[in-house]
């Protein structure tokens, strides 16, 4: 019962400190900050439990890890949650086409939306742009003279991707 | 305790038996992308499920011990399920992939209008419809977009809800969505 009770209780105290720090200020990167606040947050977390742990006053009630090993099931249940946390994120920071297209729909009501319309408002400064200086702002792409190129830590990134649609008998995607 | 450790691991056995699945469904069964993702999410839980079964059988403990074992390794491995489905999703999915893919296939470099030219918001939102009526989250009614499945739509607004509280607006691009 203790993985499950604090593995949770860090994930919780994890968003709210996420949460709380980005109503004071926006971090750059934001993928990176929020990796960061649940790393420190089950580092503290774990730590504070050891302490716990050689205290003669903890009460009886509390659920203590029992060994190191449940430390480490902990840090998994922590790390596994953070990961899906942080995936879903991806989808708050920055705007998908899906979602923007099934909004415009919806917005419409019941009489739905021309298609004539709906093809005039997605340009490329609202849906490509945006992700070419996301590139170049995590490294990825370099820009030099108005010639974007694909540097050493976009061709790795790239790579696995390819691999893996590969092993899957995908195509390109996009 | 050997218990602890085996435990510990579960989840992950679970992770790899949902990538496992995944994959032969989609090189062997010629399954479609989105139904052997779900598949091989179901073959996780369940190889998560029977590990418990096996550990709790090979080293009994109390109910409310099981139990909370239980529940932490299948929400482990729920996400890390949901982490896997994404990672697939972005290869499929991902503008900044399929950029880099052109810059690596045009051989490392492109001015943005070469760029734009091989990836552009038209060909974007072209694949995206596609998607949306093949799955019939939307719908054409006399000739206009309108919502069919809501699946999509309620994903979207719960993400908008997400955006307002996190980051104080509901996007990027204000178009359609802010109210």
């Amino acid at each position: 019962m203790a993985v499950l009770i604090w593995g949770v209780t860090i994930v919780l105290l994890s968003f709210a400190v996420h949460v709380a720090l980005w109503r004071m200020r926006l971090p750059r990167r934001q993928t990176r900050a929020l990796l960061l606040i649940f790393s420190a947050c089950l580092i503290l977390s774990l730590w504070s439990l050891s302490i716990a742990q050689g205290w003669d006053g903890c009460p009886r009630w509390v659920p203590l890890p029992m060994g190191i090993a449940q430390y480490v099931h902990i840090a998994i249940l922590v790390a596994a949650l953070a990961l899906a946390y942080v995936t879903t994120y991806s989808a708050v920071e920055v705007d998908s086409p899906s979602l923007l297209i099934v909004l415009a729909i919806a917005r419409a009501g019941r009489e739905g939306l021309e298609k004539a319309r709906f093809e005039q408002q997605f340009s490329d400064d609202v849906l490509v742009r945006p992700r070419i200086r996301d590139l170049v702002r995590d490294g990825m792409v370099a820009v030099d003279h108005g010639r974007h190129s694909i540097t050493q830590k976009g061709r790795r990134f790239v790579a696995i991707m390819i691999a893996y649609r590969t092993l899957l008998g995908a195509g390109k995607g996009g | 305790m050997a218990s602890g450790w085996l435990h510990a691991m579960v989840p992950m056995f679970g992770l790899g038996a949902n990538a496992t699945v995944h994959v032969l469904m989609r090189r062997f069964a010629g399954a479609g992308m989105l139904r052997s993702l779900f598949v091989g999410f179901g073959a996780g839980l369940a190889v998560t499920a029977a590990g418990e079964c096996c550990l709790d059988s090979l080293y009994p403990t109390t109910l409310a011990e099981m139990l909370g074992m239980a529940a932490a390794n299948l929400l482990a491995a729920a996400a890390l399920g949901y982490s896997y489905f994404h990672f697939v999703n972005l290869g499929e999915t991902a503008r900044r992939v399929r950029i880099l893919r052109e810059l690596r296939e045009a051989g490392g470099e492109l001015s943005e209008r070469e760029l734009l030219a091989r990836y552009s918001a038209r060909f974007i939102v072209q694949v995206r419809m596609e998607r949306l009526l093949g799955n019939r989250q939307v719908v054409v009614r006399n000739g206009r977009y309108c919502i069919g499945r809501c699946a999509m739509l309620l994903s979207s607004r719960i993400i908008v809800a997400m955006k307002r509280l996190l980051l104080g607006r509901a996007g990027e691009a204000t178009l359609f969505v802010d109210r």
